[in-house]
């Protein structure tokens, strides 16, 4: 998993509990309002020891045919199962919250 | 799942399940909302190499949306939407402001119902929609009546079905316009009536000028098409380019007005004058935009400028060459006007306008009355005067004019005006007055030469005879001092008479090249003498002159007789300079008179420092007999000598003097190219008396008697006869050799040289010898003895004669030496 378009997040490493992949095309406006939206949960919710790997389709489109991934920015759930998924900018917070597992009051 | 499990475990199992697809159905609810709001960039598709970009987005739809909302009702223009059948569907608040309605109220209105009678707006309306587009004039009339008009421009089916106008109110813009184009008739048409038109001009270096119709019209160029300012620059006059780029350079640099005449040179090749005259404008920081102004033509003034203007300067050319002017006094305040050549006469600065009285009192005092007089007559009862009287100018110089003047009256009669002319005739008068003095000298000499003739022979025999008596009486006689004086006094009034002649040009010279740098060395020790110790002489003679054809014994007496004027006028001594030089002499040289001609001269200049002259005593010095000595001191014919010598040897005098500052007496001497002739040495002669037979012809009873004395008792044999007649029969009765014919030249009935040549036939051998105290052209042609013609001036001494004779007797013996050796 080294391939050029791949940047993993070491934060959390291997044995994390909460492991996501942002699917990205390129630097279009929705894609980069994820990314920021995303680093600044993780920023926010540094005990939870997230995992993010963030994946531009326009380098390597097959890894998003892989995961099925037809449309971005698309946020991807690997762990915990169940996969879930979240599609557009992550401009709704309490969606990406939830999806995430993370609470709004958890944080102090 | 295990069919196994109990139904709490399905039970579970389902609510798993459940969860699941309520968590996936708000995945995909929340995929549908992210679409819906274009927050999505890219999709991937597996039948595609690149996954496909999404240009806009949801939002971005929606904020173009807004903004056109934003511009639709910002517009200034009225912007009105209407549906298919004409009806308005959307207005913005400037329509709305243009309608006079609110936009309740104009909603659902048609176009229609807002046209001005006559004009078909559903024609209009169908055009548009046939066409797309359409622009034009539109007249309105609100609801409450009042009319404007519209520029409108629509368009049709900006969406399907709606159809856009844009409407803006022209009413004002239009009546500006038609003001405006009302204007610029007028201006046009009184740009025409004044032949002057206008222009506006942008800058170099791709600047045009645009010309007003009647501009165009005085160029010969085309109206209403702007010109580059280079193809206006080739229309000037290509003499007059340099000074029109002058010009603007200065107006467009320091903001001078510009105002030039130039010519212009029309494309139809037609020359014309133009007047022009332009400002810059400038912006507030002072930056040149354009330059503004007007053209005129001025070709028939300037023709009839020039015109006047040459004629004007020929009658002034003429007034200065003849030092002519105009004079005029309006009556009755006496204003006066002097035209310019009278200024200058005045030697007053041009304008001048001076006051009657100053008129009058510019005239020498004694001419005052005069003038006064004639000009109350004139102005009186219109009598015109005529007069030459003499002016004190304004540097004090008197001169005289000719002042001519008339009268004018106006149509009842009354003398208005006088005028007339005014001319400096000073030059005239003074070669007039040049003339009479020449005519009074000549007058004078005339009557001097015939007293000198018989002067002469009188003074022969009284010398004559005293110095046989004081020969005969022998030093120890007590009567010898008083025959002594007799024989003196002889002499000075011999000296007299010969000054006398000299004056009246009636001497016999003999003329040599002569360089007067050498008569001046040989005279300075006998001038320092005459001019005593009190006198210092300085002889000034920087660089070699010129020789001139001069008698040296009367070129020694012009030296003379200035010195001793000089020395005269110095009775408590000074200075004496004695200057050469050559000089050139031209026409126009001030003191030259008419009957010498300009050419070379070597002047001989005598400067004293004693106590100069008066105008008036300058006038008459070379007056034979005028003296400013007291009686008895001098004769009164040292300049008249000096006068007649110079004019006899083609030169002239000069003279400049002030009173109290000394004078310079300039003698100008014509230049000859040939070389000086050494002086004839003359032989000594030892003994004066002789054998020969001499036939004497005198008709003076005394003359012939002293001078058959003297002969006789040197030895001669002398025949003694009283006039020509007598002499033939003598010669004819004497049958020997006769040696030598002695004739007086002036007798009656038969001259000396008719009788000399009647007798030299028959006596080849006699020599002849002419005496006379008074030269006529019988032996002497233009004051000169012709080659071998023997001559002795009376009054002569016994030393004289006998030398003489001597002379003329051995003349051949000499020949025969010079000969033989």
């Amino acid at each position: 998993m080294t391939s050029s378009g791949a940047t993993d997040a070491r934060k959390g490493g291997a044995d994390a509990r909460l492991r996501v992949r942002l699917y990205v095309a390129g630097r279009s406006p929705n894609s980069l309002a994820a990314i920021g939206t995303l680093r600044a949960v993780i920023a926010e919710f540094p005990a939870q020891g997230i995992a993010f790997k963030l994946i531009d389709v326009l380098q390597t489109p097959e890894r998003a045919l892989e995961a099925d991934v037809f449309i971005t920015p698309m946020l991807v759930r690997v762990e915990p199962p169940p996969e879930r998924r979240i599609l557009g900018n992550l401009s709704d917070r309490k969606t990406l919250l939830g999806v995430l597992g993370l609470e709004e009051a958890n944080h102090g | 799942m295990a069919e196994a499990d109990g139904p709490m475990t399905e039970l579970a199992s389902l609510r798993q399940q459940n969860e699941l697809l309520r968590q996936q159905l708000a995945d995909a609810a929340q995929a549908l909302d992210a679409f819906a709001r274009g927050e999505v960039d890219a999709v991937v598709s597996p039948g595609s190499v690149n996954p496909v970009l999404l240009a806009e987005s949801q939002a971005q739809l929606r904020r173009n949306e807004d903004l056109l909302r934003a511009v639709f009702n910002g517009s200034l223009d009225a912007l009105l939407l209407a549906d298919d059948r004409g009806r308005y569907v959307d207005a913005n608040p400037a329509a709305c402001e243009l309608f006079g309605l609110t936009r309740d109220q104009l909603l659902g209105r048609s176009i229609v119902e807002f046209a001005a009678p006559g004009y078909d707006a559903a024609a209009s309306y169908r055009g548009l929609q046939e066409h797309g587009r359409m622009r034009g004039e539109f007249p309105l009339v609100r609801l409450d009546g009042t009319r404007r008009v519209l520029e409108y421009n629509a368009t049709a089916n900006v969406v399907p079905g709606l159809h856009l106008s844009s409407l803006r109110d022209v009413t004002e813009r239009l009546a500006a316009e038609d003001a405006l184009h009302a204007n610029r008739a007028k201006l046009e048409e009184a740009q025409a009536i004044a032949h002057v038109g206008s222009w506006t001009a942008g800058f170099l270096p791709d600047g045009s000028v645009e010309w007003s119709r009647e501009g165009a019209r005085i160029l010969g160029v085309p109206a209403g098409a702007p010109m580059p300012l280079t193809a206006f620059f080739e229309i000037v006059h290509p003499e007059d380019r340099e000074r029109f780029r002058h010009m603007s350079h200065e107006a467009i640099e320091r903001g001078t007005p510009a105002d030039i005449e130039h010519r212009i040179l029309r494309p139809d090749g037609a020359v014309r004058w133009v007047h022009e005259r332009g400002v810059v404008e400038r912006d507030a920081h002072g930056r040149p935009l354009r330059f503004v102004g007007t053209i005129q033509d001025v070709t028939e003034r300037h023709v009839a400028v020039e015109a006047r203007r040459s004629s004007e300067a020929l009658l002034r050319i003429a007034g200065r060459m003849a030092r002519l002017g105009g004079w005029s006094v309006e009556l009755p305040e006496a204003r006066i006007t002097w035209s310019d050549e009278v200024c200058a006469i005045h030697e007053l600065p041009h304008g001048t306008v001076p006051t009657l009285e100053q008129g009058i009192t510019a005239y020498a005092p004694e001419h005052q009355g005069t003038i006064h007089a004639g000009f109350e007559a004139c102005v009186r009862d219109g009598t015109p005067f005529d007069l030459e009287l003499q002016i004190v100018t304004a540097t004090g110089r008197r001169v005289w004019v000719r002042a001519i003047g008339e009268a004018e009256r106006d149509p009842s009669g009354a003398i208005t005006r006088a005028h007339g002319a005014f001319q400096d005739i000073d030059d005239r008068r003074k070669l007039e007055d040049q003339f009479r003095q020449a005519q009074k000298m000549e007058a004078i000499g005339r009557l001097a030469g015939g007293i000198a003739h018989d002067f002469n022979n009188l003074l022969s025999v009284v010398i004559s005879y005293s110095e046989l008596a004081l020969d005969d009486l022998g030093p120890g006689n007590p009567l010898s001092a008083d025959i002594g004086e007799i024989r003196r006094a002889g002499l000075r009034a011999a000296a007299l008479t010969h000054q006398l002649l000299a004056f009246s040009r009636q001497q016999v010279r003999e003329p040599r090249v002569t360089d007067l740098i050498e008569v001046v060395a040989s005279m300075k020790p006998m001038l320092g003498r005459l001019l005593g110790e009190d006198i210092a002489l300085t002889v000034l003679s920087p660089h070699p002159v010129g020789h001139v054809l001069v008698d040296h014994a009367q070129i020694e007496q012009v030296v003379m007789n200035l010195a001793v004027n000089a020395r005269d006028a110095m009775p408590l001594g000074g200075k004496l300079t004695v200057e050469l030089a050559n000089v050139r002499v031209e026409e126009a040289y001030v003191g030259r008179p008419r009957d010498v001609a300009p050419g070379r001269f070597v002047m001989l200049a005598v400067t004293d420092t004693g106590e100069g002259m008066t105008e008036a005593t300058r006038a008459r010095i070379f007056e034979p007999f005028f003296t400013t000595k007291e009686p008895g001191k001098g004769t009164g014919l040292g300049l008249a000598t000096v006068f007649g010598i110079v004019q006899q040897s083609a030169g002239f005098v000069s003279v400049y003097s002030e009173p109290g500052h000394g004078s310079t007496f300039k003698v100008y001497l014509p230049r000859t190219d040939r070389l000086a002739e050494a002086a004839v040495s003359e032989a000594p002669t030892a003994f004066l008396g002789g054998s020969e037979t001499i036939l004497l012809v005198e008709d003076d009873d005394l003359v012939r008697a002293v001078a058959c004395t003297i002969l006789r008792k040197y030895g001669y044999h002398v025949l003694e006869t009283s006039n020509g007649g007598e002499a033939f029969l003598v010669s004819s009765d004497f049958s020997a050799r006769i040696d030598l014919l002695l004739t007086d030249v002036v007798m009656p009935r038969l001259s000396g040289r008719r009788v000399a040549e009647q007798l030299a036939p028959q006596r080849p051998e006699m020599k002849v010898l002419f005496v006379s105290g008074y030269t006529d052209d019988t032996i002497i042609q233009h004051g000169v003895l012709e080659a071998g013609v023997a001559f002795l001036q009376k009054p002569f001494t016994p030393q004289m004669l006998l030398k003489k004779v001597r002379e003329v007797l051995d003349a051949d013996h000499r020949r025969a030496e010079e000969a033989a050796r």
